[in-house]
């Protein structure tokens, strides 16, 4: 038993002293430090030969390789500096395909807002409709072109995403308590102006240049049926240079509205991911002034203030036309990143998904009301909730949750409905296809969500216009700052931009007139205002 | 249906000078709602703040809606039937 026991505390002992050897707690001598990668390393990466390439690469394991990295000194082979810049180089390319890439997407909404605008009108204005949209494409960009860009962007300073945009760096700034406010940019004329033949520029313009065309094909639809030509080229140049650029550069251009964060603590500034206010408000809100001034369509009011319809030629066109913007809308909102690589923009997920979220929400919201009110779910008001719901949403796509989405797109299907019926049976503003409540009221609803609904979880870069931290609505814990700076770009759409679009359309309405005779109106504006008819074939009657 | 006489001249439709003295007003208010709303920066409290900042707004609302739209409405072409 003795001898047992001792054989036994033997054993133990060992295993005590083994055991920090079994179980890895002894100190054991450091690894050697791994070897620095040497510009040898690099120049010696394997490559496929140029024999095994002729033989062609199906499977494409020997395309895109070490061979590919651009070498500086082609006797020294790659080094790391090579390798370094290669890196830089390709997520500044990625930034700028994926830029470009949805702001094709963009500018194909024009097609979009061309057929929905021209199906919501009757047959005799379709030629009419269809070239003020056409049209609207070239004179916004030339306008924007000459000096609109000019004055939005002219003072941005660096945009990262697309490797800096350094002559972009003249803003004209006034101060307003104690504080500086910037007005407008100063370079970028013509696109030579200061430095400004620039590949990263041109970037930006592209993706720049259709976001405000949108806004200027807004207000082609409002002032459909009776706007007399010369009087929409005249218009929509002006609001491509002046109008649009102006109020883009407050909020996106380095002004003042996106500075209310730095300088009055107001959340993170004025905030408008991707244009409820600077494109949808502003081209409503136009498109409200326009109306005003160039009154309602022939029949559109009795006597007695009664509104009567005047019926869609071609719901097939509106409701494609829906589809195709809600396409254009994935540029829209995801490119407003301005890249896919680095910074957050890995949220272009989520902005995407909140997008098409937000669209079918609206349209739920708008075919609900319209059935539960009138008994039918209306084809032309759900398209235009599917599109309320998408512009509702384009401010705060980058900044709210899918929740924050659904509840944004509902709220803006029903207020389209509401706001159509106010603008047409108080205010008696004849708005054919309803942009003034599509873009103007839920452009509004948008701008002021983010005050509400942004849950502080997007994070692009570490800040949002130069304050630290995410951008946090109301609802998840913000002081109301936030929604203060919202509601300040809420009064400068309604206060300043009417008032400028309004005096404009004033000056163009003395100088060449806005309306067309009632004459044509009567007959439709194809023959006498374009020369062709849109259907030719069709038996088109005036309304005498 | 008649053409109404002020719609045929398909030009800058002339207005009277009390509807003219109208929406000269209107842009006044409209933009005076603006300024309202840029002074709430020189406040503090972002409940101050909140509060002329609506004011502002509903004070351009009224010009908008109040003021130039009822000048437009005033001598309306469809009220001439």
């Amino acid at each position: 038993m003795k001898i047992r026991m001792k054989r036994l505390l033997i054993l133990c002992s060992a295993m005590l002293c083994f055991a920090p050897f079994c179980l890895g707690q002894m100190p054991v001598a450091p690894a050697a430090a791994p070897k620095p990668i040497t510009d040898a390393d690099v120049a010696g990466a394997p490559a496929p030969t140029a024999d095994v390439r002729a033989k062609g690469d199906p499977d494409g394991s020997l395309t895109g390789t070490a061979s590919d990295v651009a070498v500086s000194d082609t006797k020294k082979g790659a080094t790391i500096g090579d390798l370094v810049n290669q890196a830089g180089q390709n997520k500044i390319a990625i930034n700028f395909v994926w830029t470009l890439v949805t702001g094709f997407l963009v500018m194909f909404m024009q097609a979009g807002f061309a057929i929905v605008e021209t199906g919501l009108c009757r047959a005799k204005n379709a030629n009419h409709t269809m070239m003020m949209n056409f049209m609207v494409y070239g004179v916004g960009m030339l306008a924007y072109w000459l000096i609109g860009f000019a004055i939005q962007m002219g003072g941005v300073g660096a945009v990262a995403n697309l490797g800096g945009t350094p002559p972009l760096n003249a803003e004209h700034v006034m101060t307003l308590f104690g504080k500086p406010f910037g007005i407008f940019g100063q370079n970028g004329l013509f696109l030579v102006h200061r430095g400004t033949y620039d590949v990263a520029v041109m970037v930006l313009f592209l993706f720049q240049m259709v976001f405000m065309d949108t806004a200027l094909t807004i207000v082609t639809g409002a002032a459909a049926e009776r706007w007399k030509y010369a009087a929409f080229v005249i218009s929509s140049f002006l609001m491509g240079a002046f109008t649009y650029p102006l109020f883009a550069n407050w909020a996106w251009g380095g002004g003042w509205l996106a500075n209310l964060g730095t300088n009055f603590n107001l959340g993170k500034g004025y905030c408008d991911f991707a244009g409820s206010g600077v494109v949808h408000a502003v081209g409503g809100i136009t498109a409200l002034a326009v109306s005003m001034i160039i009154g309602p369509r022939i029949g559109k009011y009795e006597r007695s203030g009664k509104s009567n319809a005047i019926l869609a030629h071609d719901i097939v066109l509106v409701l494609t036309g829906c589809f195709i913007l809600a396409f254009g809308w994935f540029g829209f909102n995801p490119g407003s990143t301005l890249g896919a690589s680095g910074n957050g923009n890995l949220r272009i997920g989520s902005i995407a998904v909140n997008t098409m979220l937000a669209g079918m929400a609206g349209s739920f919201g708008a075919m609900l009301y319209m059935w539960l009110r009138y008994n039918k779910p209306d084809a032309s008001m759900s398209g235009n909730g599917l599109l309320a719901g998408l512009v509702a949403i384009t401010a705060p796509s980058g900044f709210v949750n899918p929740v924050g989405s659904v509840i944004i797109g509902v709220v803006a299907g029903v207020l389209v409905c509401l706001s159509v019926e106010f603008v047409d049976r108080v205010m008696h503003v004849d708005d054919p296809v309803g942009a003034i409540s599509v873009h103007g009221t839920n452009g509004l609803w948008g701008v002021l969500s983010i005050g509400l609904f942004a849950d502080g979880k997007s994070n692009y870069g570490g800040s949002w216009n130069g304050v630290s931290g995410s951008v946090t609505g109301l609802f998840y814990g913000d002081n109301g700052g936030q929604l203060v700076a919202q509601l300040i770009g809420i009064a400068t759409l309604v206060g300043f931009v009417f008032t400028l679009s309004f005096v404009f359309n004033l000056l163009v309405d003395w100088a060449v007139g806005q309306r067309v005779a009632a004459k044509s109106e009567l007959e439709g504006l194809d023959l006498p205002e374009m020369g062709v008819l849109g259907y030719p074939e069709f038996e088109l009657k005036a309304e005498m | 249906m008649g053409l109404p006489e002020g719609q045929t001249l398909g030009k800058f439709r002339k207005l009277r000078s009390s509807e003219s003295m109208m929406i000269f007003v209107g842009i006044l208010i409209t933009l005076s709602g603006f300024v309202i709303s840029v002074l709430s920066l020189a406040l503090n409290s972002n409940a101050a703040r909140l509060a002329v900042v609506v004011l502002g707004l509903a004070v351009s609302l009224f010009g908008i809606v109040g003021v130039l739209n009822r000048a437009y409405l005033k001598d309306a072409i469809w009220k001439k039937g």
